[in-house]
């Protein structure tokens, strides 16, 4: 008997520690965002925020200067003015310097997780949370206004001369004006007169949006996870046209590339669509099978475009689908990619970089890994 | 296989109910927890009837003394104990089978409930695709079902909780939270592991069950208070069916819930 409910018992811890191990409430992940200003590439990961020289892949800074293991940062930081803002999983937007990676300000009034990254317009700071709060402050940290709409928003926010853009997961696009009258805000729940209650105008999507949308002359193209592009006319705040390709394009979390010719959509079954700018149609009679999913946002190349897959595969597409495979890497790939000079640059989901530029050659230039 | 037989039916059959009864994931789970409780009731069932007569063995006189005779010589005691299993209709393997046919279905429900409260990026990319795009057209006589991937993101709240967070109830003049469903989860598991337990005879594995009577509640309500409250409703759920079942099956005995007298003790 003792020893069936000692059996019992470690049966149970067991089953107990099986189910915190395998639970990702907590300790939820994503792959590293960063972002490239001139010479410099700021990346998050984990618990920290790194500056890196682009041209040798050498540390300029990084903040905090111990890991924290309660603190999960993925989004890509925004540089602008000489600040690097960046948000984290428990919902405190940091500001550091961009020169020493010193913490300037901090706004904590967000109650969730900061996914997508923030936008610095025009010296305000459009900062995107999970509480369904798009919040908008000035370059010292303090809250100008804030708009609440009813879901998550994991996208970067965009901007225009005169307005803000924002997809978010609630199915809608919103835009929002730069300047606005104080008789727009009402009273939020702390008290403070900084709640905006509508959007200027919005758009539903009818599907959650988790990939950044692109403004191109005018037009925002932005897609949802049902596998849908949309091109919206911002000035006439009209819907142009909208691609599906008959239902073939499966989810896609990547930010579509845009070139003069086409627009180049990648889906999350590794699909690569090729789309007519000025009317949405198919430039393609099928599109072309990267072999691995596609989730990070490519680059434009040329008349073409590079993109990576999660099996590691880095590739060229032109316009007339031809392909050129650049590299075949051991991990998977979900972040952006960037073309910059000669250099493609990536951030693999490796223990051995947490940043990589290869040549287009597909030999590895430089490799970043964070010291111990 | 696993993600295809077991989690990937439970993340879309969590989707529909969800659909169903307008966008509420609380509900939802607590719904899906009932559901898979029922459907395993027969096999649930056996298994009670199985352990109270194990456990009800150890009081038994006769395997009392058998196991006094035999306590110097294991081979002899096993032989005994078949042949006393044989002739009281015990099979031992009838406690034991359901239980390992539930564990699949219970780690399987755990983890679904998790996959499908995905609130991260990676967590989006791995549900995204384990959704049935072709389960509103097999529904189609339900004409209110939406697209199921237009039900992303679900809508967490529920009551006063959000469901992917760890759940506190937050009262002025106190500068912490009050994890009220780690508590009610750790009370309905003590209430339920004592409205079950069968005294035994033997001191020892009384301390023993004691302690485990102690044990799991607080082990149910640290996880209650640490993970999201999603998970903590599916305790809860759990936890209620089982009582209500024990209860139905006449298996209670509300006599464990009182205070034992030392003279009781003693004997």
């Amino acid at each position: 008997m003792k020893k069936k409910i000692f059996t019992t018992l470690i049966i149970l811890s067991s089953l107990l520690l099986f189910f915190a191990g395998c639970t990702r409430v907590g300790t939820a992940s994503s792959w590293p965002g960063y972002s490239i200003i001139k010479e410099t590439a700021y990346l998050s990961h984990e618990s920290q925020t790194f500056a890196i020289d682009i041209e040798n892949g050498i540390p300029l800074w990084k903040y905090p200067s111990d890991k924290e293991s309660s603190r999960q940062v993925y989004a890509a930081p925004a540089t602008d003015d000489g600040v690097v803002v960046v948000g984290d999983y428990d919902g405190v937007l940091t500001a550091l310097d961009q020169t020493n990676g010193t913490k300037k300000w901090e706004f904590d009034g967000a109650n969730d997780r900061y996914i997508g990254s923030v936008l610095i317009s025009d010296g305000m700071v459009y900062a995107p949370n999970s509480d369904h709060y798009l919040y908008a402050l000035d370059t010292e940290g303090n809250l100008e206004w804030k708009f609440e709409g009813v879901g998550p928003n994991w996208t970067k926010p965009l901007a225009d001369e005169n307005m803000i853009y924002l997809a978010s997961m609630d199915h809608n696009f919103y835009a929002f004006d730069k300047e606005f009258s104080q008789n727009d805000l009402v009273n939020a729940e702390d008290g403070s007169k900084t709640l905006l209650t509508n959007a200027k105008w919005s758009l539903d999507l009818e599907m959650a949006v988790v990939g950044d949308p692109v403004i191109d002359d005018g037009v925002v193209y932005v897609v949802t996870i049902e596998g849908r592009l949309f091109a919206i006319d911002v000035k006439s705040e009209k819907l142009l046209w909208s691609f599906n390709n008959n239902g073939n394009l499966a989810a896609v979390w990547s930010t579509p590339v845009v070139t003069e010719e086409a627009i180049f959509v990648a889906d999350v079954d590794g699909n690569i669509h090729a789309v007519d700018v000025l009317d949405g149609s198919a430039l393609w009679p099928s599109p072309f099978s990267a072999g691995g999913k596609v989730v990070g946002s490519g680059a434009a190349y040329e008349e073409g475009a590079v993109f990576a897959t999660d099996e590691g595969k880095i590739f060229i597409i032109n316009l007339n689908k031809e392909p050129k495979t650049i590299a075949n890497l051991e991990n998977p790939i979900y972040s952006t990619i960037n073309f910059i000079g000669e250099k493609i640059i990536f951030a693999p989901a490796s223990e051995a970089s947490l940043l990589t530029a290869i040549d287009l050659n597909g030999f590895k230039v430089w490799a970043f890994l964070p010291p111990e | 296989m696993w993600e295809s037989l077991i989690i990937e039916p439970f993340i879309n059959a969590l989707l529909f109910i969800y659909d169903l009864i307008g966008e509420n994931f609380g509900l939802a789970i607590i719904l899906f927890t009932v559901i898979i409780k029922v459907v395993s009731w027969p096999l649930m069932s056996k298994q009670i009837k199985s352990s109270q007569a194990m456990q009800e063995m150890q009081n038994d006189q006769e395997w009392i003394d058998i196991q006094k005779k035999y306590k110097n010589d294991r081979d002899k005691l096993a032989q005994e104990q078949m042949s006393f299993y044989k002739k009281k209709g015990i099979s031992p393997f009838a406690s034991c089978l359901p239980t390992l046919i539930q564990f699949p279905i219970i780690i399987g429900l755990y983890q679904s409930i998790i996959q499908t409260m995905a609130d991260a990026p990676m967590q989006m990319f791995n549900l995204i695709p384990k959704i049935l795009p072709w389960l509103k057209d097999f529904f189609s006589f339900i004409p209110s079902l939406q697209e199921p991937l237009a039900l992303l993101p679900l809508n967490s709240q529920f009551l006063w909780m959000d469901i992917g967070r760890p759940e506190r109830v937050f009262i002025p003049g106190i500068s912490f939270g009050i994890p009220v469903l780690a508590i009610i989860v750790a009370a309905t598991s003590y209430l339920q592991t004592k409205l079950i337990a069968t005294p035994s005879a033997d001191s020892q594995s009384s301390q023993m069950s004691g302690m485990m009577n102690i044990y799991m509640p607080l082990l149910m309500g640290w996880f209650a208070y640490s993970l999201a409250s999603g998970l903590a409703l599916y305790f809860l759920a759990s936890n209620l069916f089982s009582i209500i079942q024990y209860a139905i099956l006449g298996r209670f005995d509300f006599k464990n819930l009182l205070p034992k007298k030392k003279a009781e003790n003693k004997q």
